[in-house]
């Protein structure tokens, strides 16, 4: 009985032990805001950028004088692996490195010409790394982007997660990707995507590494969104700007609210808010054994402003403006549509849709896949629909006029 | 293993137990020997020292053949009674010298003559001394075989005030006192029906305690209504000073610490229960009665819930039901969360939660312990302390607690809001045997997630909930409506229901009388015929 009750308690004080040596307090943990790769194989720099909490909490308890300090402080180490680099991170960081709090990650434009294979690999590999995370190729090297601070946000890492978030939120210019999205797009049949590109916009400005950037009102040097990067299979291959972008967002059905500017027979503008966009894609065969993608978008919107003259209370008025709005997403559509064929790779994912619907035909058109893309035709048919025409009936412009 | 080791040291051999119920009948009652001073003597014996044992002999001396003697203990009875009774005996006593009869007929002629309420004939001794310890006055007459007991009780006592532990904003403010008589009587008066029964039972060979035990015929369950007699016929001990005693020695699964049995100070949560055909346990000297049977969620649902309305009531039974899991699970969350699952955080929270613990000394679990034992000592220094220093211990908790030990450096900022809302929300909890009960699992609940984070609470809810639902209050299952479950049962316990809309007593607890009410009796209100009689009478 005794020996049995001293198994009993042994085999408890095990069990609990063992899960004590998992535990990890807070001021133990270095929380990770943002990532970033530099290098490529068999010599990478891994950056990391860390969080600073007793910087950023107002409270009385915590060590005080909050404000002089930097809210992230950032540190680079070298490996020949990308989890060598982050193993000897601890060489000179005091903290377990946290990474599940992390949601951006930066590569460097040298790494993402390269290729970034190994990247996607630590982070299918290890549970510590989230594949969800966001991506973004900078034009430089990933190291000095994380140096950067961003005002008024404090942590650099969370305020860019946040642009990619808000842009494809409401401007659906440049559509914010995860890893795993990514690593499914490239390796798909069209085996193309496209990662939001930062670069620096204006002088660059010592500043924007210190805390003094907070004193500023504006800054030199801004952290922006600037391009879209394509890749191939794993490497960059190229650039495209904001309208092609935003035409391959409209063929990818990625918009979810955007506002267009459109302009009427007489160059008067109005601005329609896209509340909700249902594209439709579908590539058809046609007689020629040819292929032809069919684009079908149906979309609501609403009247932000205008100076046209057209009567927005009248159904003719409101069918001139949708009209108008119609087509100036065909155009962008096109815009998209032109890219795509000129840098000849299947950024709309049009491989893995005719592979679905005609799996006979792809299995011939397979090896000669993107040049496939030339000869295909585009059928574009929009129908945007403006629900609300906003509190004020005729434009502002008429109204003075007519007086 | 454990709880097999727990039985052996907590139940007693049952040979041990079958001698007591021996020695329980062994002494022969000894009938009342006819001669006064004889037995005044021995009565002189048993109680002679005590300054309040009283004897008044009347018609002379003891010792002739009318010879008669009261009995009483002076603390025990009621002055005026007693006065009434002696200006009675005076009287028949002259009517008595006159006729000469004997003292048998005279002793009839009492009891059909005295101007007095309860009046018993005794025969033996020791109905003799439990009379006279019960505060009944005892007329014993010379060479008359059998003795009189006049119950004249009373003394000082505690009138029906508002109950102190369970209070209400709408409903009746009249507490059970420690007067038995006065509760019955509390019960009585909302349920005027000879449906009522009261059993009595005499428990505890010193204290003699009076134990009833109440229920309403058909719609109390027969069988439960069997078996709580039954335990309570089996109970044999020296004292019962308090319905805790009986409770413990009553109840099922003693090892359980969630409570079996509901206690309660308030005579309308009591008649409540019997209409939903629960039985009652009252016991003298005490002004907490006993419910049972009782399920879980029984420990949530107020007397209140169903004196204001019914969509309120749902709201605060929702957020009690909040509350208990709070009570029992914030602790450790915060544990489990800071010290293991820290992805679970919103990142800003986490990055401030991070900043005030960046100088604390402790682990969270550590941390957390503190800080629930050192409320702990608060709460039980406010219960047990002088009410006069009542406000020097929320001044000590408030600075101590709230904010000397964060500024100290002791404790993060967030344990104080954690612990502080975890003992609000205890005490929403209305019955104190159930927040005891949490605040005991609260604790092993936050070791196992300071041991093994949410994988531990889960390892520990898993059985927690296994043993909820294997619980048995006599014969009624713990976790009824839900396991098993009852559709008809679920009007009244996170909903509560319109009254109109409550046709039937909870399954399974109540016997065969299930109907409550008529069914139909959606309030359709007057405003027609309001209209119609205006009508008429313009």
């Amino acid at each position: 009985m005794r020996c049995l009750r001293c198994v009993l308690l042994l085999s408890i004080l095990v069990l609990l032990g063992t899960g004590c040596g998992n535990r990890t307090e807070l001021n133990e943990l270095g929380i990770t805001a943002a990532t970033g790769f530099d290098g490529g194989t068999g010599d990478w720099t891994v950056t990391f950028q860390i969080i600073n909490p007793s910087a950023l909490s107002n409270s009385s308890g915590a060590s005080g004088a909050g404000g002089s300090q930097s809210p992230v402080h950032t540190f680079s180490t070298h490996g020949t692996t990308i989890r060598g680099a982050v193993s000897v991170g601890n060489l000179e960081n005091p903290r377990r490195l946290y990474f599940a709090h992390n949601n951006i990650v930066l590569i460097g434009k040298k790494t993402a010409e390269q290729g970034i294979e190994e990247i996607l690999d630590t982070y299918y590999r290890n549970p510590d790394a989230r594949e969800t995370v966001r991506v973004v190729i900078v034009d430089g090297e990933a190291r000095d982007f994380l140096k950067k601070l961003t005002p008024p946000e404090k942590i650099p890492g969370q305020s860019l997660t946040q642009i990619l978030q808000k842009n494809t939120q409401f401007g659906s210019y440049y559509p914010s990707i995860t890893i795993h999205e990514l690593a499914l797009k490239i390796t798909s049949d069209s085996a193309a995507a496209g990662v939001p590109t930062l670069a620096i916009k204006g002088e660059d400005d010592i500043k924007m590494n210190s805390t003094d950037i907070f004193n500023q009102t504006s800054t030199k040097g801004k952290l922006k969104i600037s391009s879209l990067s394509v890749f191939r299979k794993s490497k960059k291959i190229g650039e495209i700007h904001q309208q092609e972008s935003l035409g391959i967002a409209w063929l990818t059905d990625q918009i979810k609210s955007t506002t267009l500017s459109t302009l009427d027979s007489q160059s008067r503008q109005s601005a329609i808010f896209i509340r909700k966009a249902k594209v439709k894609v579908s590539p058809v065969l046609n007689k020629n054994n040819n292929f032809t993608l069919m684009v079908n978008a149906k979309v609501s919107g609403e009247l932000l402003e205008t100076i046209s003259k057209e009567d927005v209370t009248s159904l003719y008025g409101l069918e001139k403006l949708q009209t108008q709005a119609e087509e100036l997403i065909e155009s962008q559509m096109r815009e998209g549509w032109k890219t795509v064929q000129r840098m000849n790779i299947d950024l709309i994912g049009i491989a893995d849709k005719i592979h679905r619907k005609y799996p006979k035909e792809w299995a011939k058109i397979k090896n000669s896949w993107p040049g496939e893309l030339a000869n295909m035709n585009l059928e574009i048919d929009v129908d945007v629909n403006i629900k609300r025409v906003g509190l004020l009936q005729n434009s502002f412009v008429d109204l003075l006029k007519s007086e | 293993m454990l709880g097999r080791w727990f039985k052996k040291v907590f139940s007693q051999p049952k040979q041990q137990s079958q001698d007591i119920e021996k020695s329980k009948k062994q002494q022969d009652a000894q009938s009342i020997n006819p001669s006064l001073p004889r037995t005044l003597l021995l009565l002189k014996d048993q109680f002679g020292q005590s300054p309040d044992f009283t004897v008044r002999s009347l018609s002379g001396h003891p010792a002739e053949p009318s010879g008669m003697a009261v009995c009483y203990f002076a603390g025990l009875i009621d002055r005026k009674l007693l006065t009434n009774l002696i200006e009675g005996l005076i009287h028949e006593d002259s009517d008595n010298n006159q006729n000469q009869t004997n003292p048998s007929q005279m002793a009839s002629r009492l009891l059909e003559k005295l101007p007095s309420g309860h009046m018993q004939i005794i025969r033996n001794e020791d109905q003799l001394f439990t009379e006279i310890l019960s505060g009944s006055a005892v007329i014993i007459i010379n060479n008359c075989p059998f003795a009189l007991a006049v119950m004249i009780s009373g003394g000082a006592r505690r009138s029906v005030e508002e109950p102190s532990s369970q209070t209400v904003v709408r409903g009746p403010k009249e507490g059970f006192t420690e007067d038995i008589t006065t509760n019955i009587a509390l019960v009585r008066r909302k349920i005027r029906s000879p449906k009522l029964k009261f059993e009595t039972h005499d428990i505890g060979q010193l204290t003699h305690t009076t134990v009833v035990l109440a229920y309403i015929e058909d719609v109390a369950n027969t069988d439960v209504v069997k078996e709580i007699n039954l335990r309570l016929q089996s109970i044999d001990t020296d004292s019962i000073l308090e319905s805790g005693y009986i409770e413990e020695f009553i109840q099922d699964t003693p090892l359980s610490p969630f409570p079996m049995i509901i206690d309660t100070e308030r005579p309308d949560t009591v008649a409540g229960s019997l209409l939903d055909g629960q039985v009652a346990v009252l016991v003298d000297g005490t002004p907490f009665a006993l419910i049972a049977p009782v399920t879980f969620f029984n420990f949530f649902q107020t007397p209140e819930d169903y004196y204001q309305r019914y969509d309120i009531s749902t709201f605060l039974r929702c957020l009690r039901l909040v509350a208990f899991l709070v009570s029992l699970l914030l602790p450790s969350l915060y544990i489990a969360l800071t010290t293991f699952q820290q992805e679970m955080i919103p990142t800003t929270l986490l990055i401030s939660l991070t900043a005030q613990r960046e100088g604390t000394p402790f682990p969270a679990l550590v941390e957390a312990l503190l800080m629930e034992i050192t409320f702990e000592v608060i709460r039980e220094a406010g219960v047990r302390m002088p009410r006069v220093i009542g406000p020097a211990i929320s001044i000590v908790g408030a600075l101590v607690i709230g904010q000397a030990a964060v500024e100290a450096g002791l404790v993060s900022g967030a344990i104080v809001i954690v612990v502080s809302f975890t003992a609000i929300s205890n005490f929403a909890i209305p019955y104190f045997s159930m927040s005891s009960a949490i605040r005991l699992l609260r604790f092993v609940l936050m070791f196992l997630a300071g041991f093994l984070g949410l994988f531990g609470i889960l390892a520990g809810l898993i059985p927690l909930l296994a043993h909820l639902l294997s619980l048995k209050s006599f014969g009624v299952d713990y976790f009824m409506p839900f396991g098993p479950f009852f559709k008809s049962n679920m009007k009244d316990l996170v909903l509560r229901a319109p009254w109109w809309a409550m046709k039937t007593r909870p399954h399974e607890k109540s016997g065969k009388n299930r109907m409550r009410q008529a069914p139909y009796q959606y309030p359709k209100g007057t405003s027609n015929r309001l209209d119609d009689m205006k009508e008429s009478e313009q």
